[in-house]
């Protein structure tokens, strides 16, 4: 194929050349501004998606009050006001509970017994909205239950993965715990999901029924020893059970394994009336290491209680009077909105007497102010980078063609278009702004996620699971677009402003109004 | 078809920065494929005639300059209003050197001496050596790797004939002078002349040359045009009177002067 020289390739080739000056001098200073700039908008990213998770927390749009026994009388009545539709208008409230507060002891993976501090049981309304918030993707690392967890099994746990992590159980291998009712007995409770954060900075929540139930509803009586695996597959039980059969010399008779009453799922309990000692020997000694990395591994030994479920519901018929009972520690007020809240606060306090817990809100607000200062921040940062690129591109340019406008002068007058010598300007700075992003966002994604990986996670040891480093994302395209369109604009404006001069004016350096 | 390339009537110039006229023409004509070459003192307005018709500078204030192209008769006071079709004329029909030769320093020699061209059309890349040779030859620019030079490695002398070698390097009807020999010497300055001379003869186009030498000029000219001061100032600063035109007629001889050395004198005495 025939190569041909054509004006276009030449002078853009040549200009390219010159204005990106000896060494790439110019390419190596856009670059390094450019990278800045990817560096911050990829960190502020990250980092803005970070405040508005923690502000966005929907844990954090509540209030809570607390009852005492001073003013009990005066938080009955609150909770009747409460439903009044005019006032939850008035003060965008979405929804109130009682709540208990009380620590809590479970067996861990060793088969031990919670030391202090005991891990903190909040109680919520099964119905609240707030059940439905606390299991949105952000803050859920594992759920079993579809929909309302709590409606589907009101006796079971939703907890933080801290906690199970202290425990010593993985989330993706335990589906209920052992949940100690007095002295050495226990109860075996289904956890229905594993959660990042709970409100109150709560470690467990339950129904306020489990609450009730676990206080006296039990057969303290028929208390027996049971080892419990944590499996939903009856075969592995079995095969545990044939284990054990055989370990200990138990008659095929006896039966070894039961399903827990009163539960959704088949947790599966061996007990072995009059083997007690056997099992326990047992247990410690082979057991737990022989079935360690099986699929029932989570097995404990305890003296299990069961849940007097059938009396409960008799007795909730009259739930009032067990609610009543109760001695709720706090209301927690639901908010739509938050700008009614100082209102709020002074309308109870008149009314009633009673002071609101502000620290979740006062902790979202701080969020929101940190939001904000840090939004400021990034586009106050990424417009000076803009200003930054947009005045070296313009200096540069404008250095050159005072340099050259006399031979600018010289092709016009040999006939080249103004338009033509602009677009030829336009493409060498799109080509030198083009090679510059292109260097700045691989240093960038390179020197962004090293430091994201290393520095952050590994040497200052912040939050693994947060990234706080991701360069391709809506700044980045918004950043460039506008870098894009202001360095396009101002070149085209400084070209034409020159070559809108005559071919003599620009020749002889003549000062004079554009033709 | 006209026997002149320009015919200029009642032309009055002006540079629209300060407004002065500063040169008036009531009747010119420049002959086709011949050289015209203007002479006069510093700041008489010859690059400002020159600038009027090759359409550099919008100077034409009043009256009628009439270019006849091998498309037609264009009308250049009227022509400025279309930016695009200045350029388009400028493209297809002038060529220009200047006292400075203008060549870009970032560019090697070739592609100084080339750009002309490729401004009017797409060049072979393997012609390039084969059009620049006769050129080179002539201006005893040849060998040397000169081609894939940069200027700043030329003398002023050679950087110059480069600039001449550019201008003809496109296709052209008018050649534009404005003391292209200003920074040659005098042999070099004779070859340019003579060389403008051949393109005219070979290309059938015209060439309209500023000049300070006078010599030279009375030598090599086809058509002398001397601008002086106006004698009332009432038009403007300076003007062509009619009998300051001096045309060399057929025999190569100056009309009513004996020889050249006569021409030069009265010349020099009028300038």
């Amino acid at each position: 194929m025939k190569k041909y020289l054509r004006f276009f390739s030449v002078v853009t080739k040549n200009e390219f050349k010159a204005i990106r000056g000896s060494g790439y001098r110019s390419i190596i200073y856009l670059s390094v501004i450019l990278y800045l700039a990817f560096l911050c908008a990829g960190f502020s990213n990250n980092a803005l998606i970070y405040q508005n998770k923690l502000a966005g927390n929907p844990f954090s749009n509540w209030v809570n009050i607390g009852i005492t026994r001073m003013n009990r009388d005066s938080a009955e009545q609150l909770i009747q006001v409460l439903s009044d539709t005019v006032l939850k208008n008035r003060y965008f409230i979405k929804n109130r509970y009682l709540s208990k507060e009380f620590g809590a002891s479970f067996l861990d993976r060793e088969g031990a017994c919670t030391g202090l501090p005991l891990p903190k049981v909040t109680t919520i309304d099964a119905g609240s909205s707030l059940v439905h918030d606390l299991l949105n993707k952000n803050n859920v690392v594992k759920t079993w239950v579809t929909g309302n967890v709590f409606e589907t099994e009101p006796l079971g746990f939703v907890i933080t993965e801290v906690v199970l992590n202290r425990l010593g159980f993985n989330p993706d291998s335990v589906t209920c715990l052992s949940y100690r009712l007095f002295g050495d007995k226990y109860v075996p409770v289904p956890i229905l999901a594993v959660v990042r954060e709970l409100p109150n900075h709560a470690d467990v929540l339950c129904t306020d029924s489990f609450y009730m139930l676990q206080m006296h509803n039990y057969r303290d009586d028929s208390a027996f020893s049971k080892l419990f695996i944590d499996t939903r597959n009856v075969e592995t039980a079995n095969r545990l059970s044939m284990v054990i059969r055989k370990s200990t010399g138990l008659a095929g008779d006896v039966p070894v394994y039961d399903s827990v009453k009163g539960f959704g799922r088949s947790l599966h309990v061996l007990y072995f009336p009059g083997k007690t000692a056997e099992i326990r020997r047992l247990f410690k000694n082979k057991l737990r290491s022989l079935y360690a990395l099986q699929d029932f591994r989570n097995i404990h030994f305890g003296t299990y209680c069961e849940l007097e479920t059938d009396t409960f519901c008799n007795k909730t018929e009259n739930s009032q009077e067990f609610r009543h009972n109760l001695n709720f520690d706090f209301l927690a007020v639901e908010f739509s909105k938050l700008d009614s809240l100082k209102a709020f606060s002074s309308y109870i306090r008149t009314r009633y007497a009673m002071s609101v817990n502000m620290e979740t809100v006062t902790q979202r607000q701080n969020y929101l102010y940190s939001l904000n200062i840090s939004l400021g921040a990034i586009i106050l940062v990424l417009t000076l980078a803009v200003l930054s690129i947009s005045i070296f591109l313009s200096n540069i340019l404008k250095n050159h063609l005072d340099r050259v406008k006399r031979n600018l002068g010289n092709f016009m007058a040999f006939g080249t278009g103004e338009l033509k010598i602009t677009g030829i300007y336009m493409l060498v700075v799109m080509k030198i702004l083009s090679v510059s992003t292109i260097l700045a966002l691989l240093l960038a994604y390179v020197s962004g996620e090293l430091f994201d990986r290393y520095l952050l996670k590994h040497i200052l040891v912040l939050e693994t699971d947060q990234d706080f480093f991701s360069l391709f994302n809506p700044w980045l395209v918004l950043f460039l677009l506008v870098v894009y369109a202001v360095a396009m604009t101002k070149t085209f404006i400084t070209v034409m402003l020159l070559v809108r001069k005559s071919p003599g004016d620009l020749i002889y350096e003549r000062e004079s109004k554009t033709y | 078809m006209p026997e002149d390339v320009f015919v200029i009537e009642g032309l009055k110039c002006s540079y629209s920065s300060n407004g002065k006229q500063i040169l008036y023409i009531r009747d010119l004509t420049i002959p086709k494929g011949r050289m015209t070459v203007i002479l006069g003192r510093s700041g008489s307005g010859k690059s400002t005639l020159l600038e009027a018709l090759g359409l550099m500078n919008n100077t034409i204030g009043r009256g009628a300059v009439n270019y006849f192209s091998p498309g037609g008769a264009i009308d250049l006071a009227r022509v400025w209003k279309k930016h695009r079709k200045v350029a388009a004329i400028r493209r297809d029909y002038f060529s220009f050197i200047f006292q400075d030769d203008y060549l870009m320093p970032h560019y090697t020699c070739s592609e100084n001496m080339l750009i002309t061209g490729l401004i009017q059309q797409k060049i072979p890349a393997g012609n390039t050596t084969l059009m620049l040779s006769h050129p080179l030859q002539f201006l005893n620019l040849s060998g040397n790797g000169l081609l894939k030079q940069m200027p700043g490695q030329l003398a002023g002398g050679q950087k110059q004939r480069l600039s001449f070698i550019r201008a003809v390097s496109k296709d052209f009807d008018v050649l534009f002078g404005d003391e292209p020999t200003g920074n040659l010497d005098y042999t070099n300055s004779g070859n340019l002349f003579d060389f403008i001379r051949e393109i005219i003869h070979e290309r059938k186009c015209s060439a309209v040359i500023v000049s300070h030498n006078v010599e030279l000029t009375v030598e090599k000219a086809d058509k002398i045009l001397v601008l002086t001061p106006s004698p009332d100032k009432t038009e403007a600063l300076f003007t062509l009177q009619p009998d300051h035109i001096f045309d060399r007629n057929p025999h190569n001889r100056w009309e009513n002067f004996n020889n050249s050395q006569d021409l030069t004198q009265y010349i020099k005495s009028i300038l």
